[in-house]
């Protein structure tokens, strides 16, 4: 037998665990986390947060859309009424002064 | 020691009777409305104004100068009552507006009272060269009108705007030389 075949032999011979080394593996392994898979909900979850945020978004911008464009057709009215009046008052002067 | 405090406490005093003064606060008009046929409600503070002048194309020439004319506004105000019958409103009610715009600050620019009934006054604030703000108020037998356009406005603004985006076109007042060619 070569030396090399010794060492071989040695390495590979049946040698008996350490005391409570078996019962030491058995508790690590209950402390260890379970691992689950990952559920279907979640995922659902996920892109139902994800849809309700897009949602608000669009919602949100075409909220500001509908206000803009009521406080521009306010701004419209308001010019119409303000350039009416003003132009009641030009007429009336200009009907006094055809009178004079 | 008391001399100066009372100066000082003095001027504070007159400025800030000035500032108050020149305010102009169109009140709770919810009486009239209930009386009115119809009723144009328009309250556009500054962050409407912006918000209004946001929706204003650039590219189109008449919304463009509506911009321009509302960028530094602080406010526009417009109140307009239409009644069935005559004698919904009383002459308490235009006077009451009448007082608040007798505060320094403010002058009567037009005052038109015509036999129909139909009576027109324009006011408006000086400030310095320009004028920081405009009062109309135009009264019929069965209408009330009072606008409000607060900061600094040029009634010029205004008549460029007429004839446009449905304001009535404002003619321009003719000058003697055009008179005396008629």
């Amino acid at each position: 037998m070569t030396p090399f075949e010794e060492d071989l032999k040695k390495a590979l011979a049946k040698c008996e665990p350490p005391d409570g080394f078996t019962e030491r593996l058995a508790e690590r392994i209950a402390s260890l986390p379970a691992r689950k898979a990952s559920p279907m909900y979640w995922r659902w979850a996920a892109v139902a947060a994800a849809a309700a945020i897009l949602f608000g978004g669009v919602a949100r911008e075409h909220q500001h859309h509908l206000e803009g464009e009521a406080a521009k057709e306010k701004l419209l009215v308001a010019m119409r009424i303000t350039s009416s009046k003003l132009q009641q008052a030009q007429q009336q002067i200009e009907e006094v002064e055809r009178k004079q | 020691m008391k001399q100066p405090f009372l100066k000082i406490l003095l001027v504070g005093l007159s400025l800030s009777c000035l500032c108050v003064a020149e305010e102009f606060k169109i009140p709770d008009l919810e009486k009239l409305a209930q009386k009115a046929k119809e009723t144009v409600d328009v309250t556009l503070d500054q962050s409407m104004l912006q918000l209004a002048s946001g929706f204003l194309s650039k590219d189109d020439p008449d919304e463009a100068k509506v911009k321009k004319l509302v960028a530094k506004l602080k406010g526009i105000y417009v109140r307009s009552f239409e009644f069935a019958r005559e004698g919904e409103y009383s002459a308490a009610d235009v006077q009451a507006f009448r007082n608040q715009l007798k505060q320094p600050g403010w002058s009567r620019i037009v005052g038109v009272k015509s036999v129909e009934g139909e009576n027109t006054e324009v006011y408006v604030l000086k400030n310095g060269d320009q004028f920081g703000g405009l009062v109309v108020l135009a009264t019929e037998p069965k209408e009330f009108t009072i606008v409000h356009i607060d900061g600094p406005i040029n009634p010029e603004d205004l008549a460029e705007l007429s004839g446009h985006m449905g304001i009535p076109e404002l003619t321009k007042p003719k000058s003697k030389a055009d008179k005396k060619e008629e």
